[in-house]
């Protein structure tokens, strides 16, 4: 990937060692505001699309970008067209399609230099440098960077908000820190909370300040870290930024973890977990995901298991929370996106068109070699789009079939309990009502012979509910685990064996292994232990049970009656037998039947743990 | 819990038949009488109330409003009612929710009348039941609170101990054999363990009122 972009940028520093730009190191002061464009529509579009880039919404921003670009007039609104395309670079960029984000900076940054405007090749060499950085171009990123320096003006002025000075330097900051060059993380991020306090940037000065604690933790510098978060948690608040003040609390935590101050370091995080509760609606969930993930990590530094567990927990739910979200909107912004790009001749042909412009203008400023040089690249760098996008659409394509895929399989899991779940409910009030009714009857009726029938049905009604909850409970979603299917079974053991006055001896592991069930085995293996205990009841004349689960690498069920072992009205052919060896053999597992005294049965179950 | 003479029982559900019966039942019962009778959770809710029954025994399952929303929106207002849930299933999910929301306890459709009186009575005097499948929810719901949020002294170690031995799966007389206390304690135990989940349910929704 980094050859075709290479290529490029090879040529274009070639280019701009040979123009006339100035280049000047600068100390910026804050960007003059420059007067809106001068057409209205255009005008007014552009403050839709800033208002939808505040609020996160990728998709309506990109829309709008396209209804905007389809207005202008390509070949003189060159201004217009570079701000609607960096804007849209920015909104791709956070969608995570580096691709196209990219595309349309290269496409900006051809726009400045045509411009001749130093500020706007700024603003798209920083943009350049947070890409480059995201899709770990190491090298890259620091030469971004250092060109956006290089080529902000003194005297800088926009029409539109636009990359600032203490920005270039505390991305530049936080990237080599990132890289561990730390003298010179400093010297940026000092810069950047400089030119931030004097441009009176107060998110701005709380980042820098939060940057620093960061750099003074990793070289081991606590106390000093302990300030710096304390000035980010204080300049955070009063800018009512909760969620660069989220990270600062557990900035602070860590700074106490590192000078051994348990007690305080808990203290933080609980403040900490009660900001997040305050300002529920103004944290994001990546800033929540991201905090409940730092959270578990210092819960463990400090050993405090169940707490870190806890906050594991919550990062999961958020995880799953944006990544789904995340393919949602990553999918509808490629869709918006491929709708607003007019077709490929058109696009071609435009940048044909620019690339012969730029040619005449540069052609009293360089060397001819330079100049083909430079039309080849373009080619070879339309050539490697096309391939590329058509590459993504496919790709594309195929994430969306499979996520509709997983989305019926969850749905028909979902309906089905559901119908389970209503089937149970109605079918179960009306034999509920039938069994009560029976009872009822029995506490008035006087004929003993009519009071045993009742009996029979209140009985009955009862054993069909019991059934029905049997089946409910097998289907469903949220008790999968080996685990619950065990307290599950001991628990109806238990109470079988107490309702039948047998005497009962249980035994199970202490841990089970975390292990997944579908509800084809849950189903089995309870059925089958409920089919030996009926018949145990049933047939056995036995007195007392004694039943053991263990885990040895599978299931190993053992259930031994001290009764009358097989006789002809417990035949070893029997239905019940029958049945119980088949459910053994679905789970791919075995039953063994023996009888020293009693019946002792014996139920294999083998799990692959992967 | 004091002794009451008479207790007053109200009951919300929704099919005719059941209801019928539960009136009749607990007309007849020495002991009881029957407070009003509702036909759906609106209908309780919206009732000019004079006095509140002791016991309000509610179908989880009802059309509108369910059972668990009912006992949450009266659980303010009847301070001084226990709320008994009937339900077809205790393994639902359904009944933790009620019981967080402010149920006191619940029975099973499936009962006999015999064991329906006595659940009502229990309740008044102070005990409730939980079954494994409650338990193991109950168990979850107090470790992922920390202490200090809580604003209670969280769960008492005899409390604890039932917790954890409802949540394998024993019988209640089986923990009382461990315990060496009675199954009257045993519930009694567990009536405090609901108030204190209810407690905890309050407070966390005060602080998320409070913070905006």
């Amino acid at each position: 990937m980094m050859s075709k972009y290479s290529t490029a940028l090879v040529f274009f520093i070639t280019l701009l060692s040979v123009a006339d730009v100035n280049a000047q190191q600068t100390l910026g002061r804050t960007i003059e505001k420059l007067p809106p464009f001068s057409n209205p529509q255009l005008a007014s579009y552009m403050e839709k699309i800033l208002f939808q880039m505040d609020a996160f919404h990728a998709d309506t921003s990109i829309q709008y970008i396209g209804e905007a670009l389809q207005i202008l007039d390509q070949e003189n609104d060159k201004e217009e067209l570079y701000y609607l395309l960096s804007y849209r670079a920015e909104v791709l960029y956070y969608e995570g399609l580096f691709n196209e984000a990219m595309r349309d900076l290269d496409r900006c940054l051809l726009l400045a230099e045509g411009l001749n405007d130093s500020l706007l090749v700024a603003n798209i060499y920083n943009l350049k440098g947070l890409l480059y950085e995201n899709i770990e171009e190491s090298e890259g990123a620091l030469s971004q960077l250092s060109k956006a320096l290089n080529f902000y003006p003194s005297q800088p002025a926009a029409r539109y908000p636009i990359s600032e000075l203490h920005h270039i330097y505390g991305n530049m900051g936080s990237y080599l820190t990132k890289i561990q060059q730390y003298d010179s993380a400093n010297v940026c991020l000092l810069q950047s909370l400089a030119l931030a306090k004097s441009a009176n940037a107060p998110r701005a000065i709380a980042v820098a300040q939060y940057s620093l604690g960061e750099l003074a933790l990793k070289t081991n510098r606590a106390p000093l870290s302990l300030s710096y978060f304390e000035e980010a948690l204080t300049e955070a608040m009063a800018a009512t930024d909760y969620d660069v003040a989220l990270d600062a609390y557990l900035g602070k935590a860590e700074s106490a973890i590192a000078l051994n101050d348990i007690e305080l370091a808990k203290m933080i995080i609980q403040e900490s977990n009660k900001h997040l509760n305050t300002f529920e609606s103004e944290i994001g969930m990546v800033t929540r995901r991201n905090h409940a993930k730092r959270a578990s990590r210092l819960f463990q530094k400090m050993n405090d298991l169940n707490m870190a567990l806890y906050q594991l927990g919550q990062w999961h739910h958020f995880d799953s929370l944006i990544q789904s979200r995340n393919v949602q909107s990553a999918l509808t912004t490629q869709a918006a996106l491929m709708q607003s790009n007019s077709n490929l001749e058109i696009e071609r042909l435009q940048l044909q068109r620019t690339s012969e412009e730029l040619e005449n203008f540069k052609f009293n400023q360089r060397v001819l070699l330079a100049v083909g040089a430079l039309i080849i690249s373009f080619f070879l760098f339309i050539y490697q789009s096309i391939r590329i996008r058509r590459r993504n659409e496919k790709r594309f394509a195929e994430l969306e079939v499979s996520r509709l895929q997983q989305e019926k399989i969850i749905a028909e899991l979902q309906i089905r309990e559901q119908v389970g779940r209503d089937m149970h409910d109605d079918l179960g009030a009306g034999l509920s009502a039938l069994k009560l009714k029976s009872e009822m009857a029995i506490r008035t009726e006087k004929d003993p012979e009519k009071k045993v029938q009742l009996k029979t049905i209140a009985n009955t009604a009862g054993e069909l509910i019991d059934s029905m909850r049997q089946i409910i409970w097998s289907m469903n979603i949220d008790q999968t685990n080996l685990e619950d299917l065990i307290v599950y079974t001991s628990s109806h053991t238990r109470r079988y064996m107490e309702e039948n006055n047998l005497g009962l001896s249980l035994q199970l592991e202490n841990q089970w292994p975390s292990i997944e069930l579908s509800a084809q085995q849950r189903r089995n293996i309870f059925l089958m232990v409920k089919e030996a205990l009926h018949n145990i009841v049933k047939h056995s004349k036995a007195d007392h049970v004694t039943m053991s689960i263990k885990w040895v690498d599978g299931l190993l069920i053992a259930i031994e009656d001290n009764g009358i072992g097989f006789s002809d009205a417990r035949s070893k052919s029997g239905n019940g037998l029958k049945n119980m060896t088949r459910r053994a053999e679905d789970l791919r597992g075995s039953i063994e039947f023996s009888s020293p005294k009693g019946v002792f049965i014996k139920i294999r179950i083998p799990f692959d743990t992967n | 819990m004091e002794q009451v003479d008479i207790i007053s029982v109200s009951i919300v559900e929704d099919d005719n038949r059941i209801r019928a019966m539960l009136s009749d039942l607990f007309e007849s019962e020495e002991g009881f009488s029957i407070s009003h009778i509702h036909a759906s959770a609106e209908d309780a809710i919206e009732f000019p109330y004079e006095d509140f029954p002791d016991v309000f025994v509610m179908d989880i399952n009802l059309p509108g409003i369910d059972g668990i929303a009912c006992v949450a929106q009266l659980r303010e207002r009847a301070r001084a009612s226990q709320f008994l849930m009937y339900t077809v299933n205790d393994d639902d999910q359904r009944v933790f929710e009620a019981l967080k929301k402010g149920a006191n306890g619940y029975i099973l459709k499936s009962s006999t009348p015999e064991q329906i009186i006595d659940a009502v009575r229990e309740l008044t005097l102070g005990g409730a039941p939980m079954s494994a499948h409650v338990a193991r929810r109950v168990v979850t719901q107090f470790r992922s609170v920390p202490e200090e949020n809580a604003n209670i002294d969280g769960l008492s170690d005899r409390e604890q101990e039932v917790l954890t031995l409802l949540s394998q799966g024993l019988l209640y007389k089986e923990i009382a054999d461990r315990m060496g206390i009675t199954v009257g304690t045993i519930k009694q135990h567990i009536h405090r363990i609901y108030s204190k989940m209810h407690v905890q349910n309050r407070t966390e929704a005060v602080n998320k009122f409070f913070g905006r």
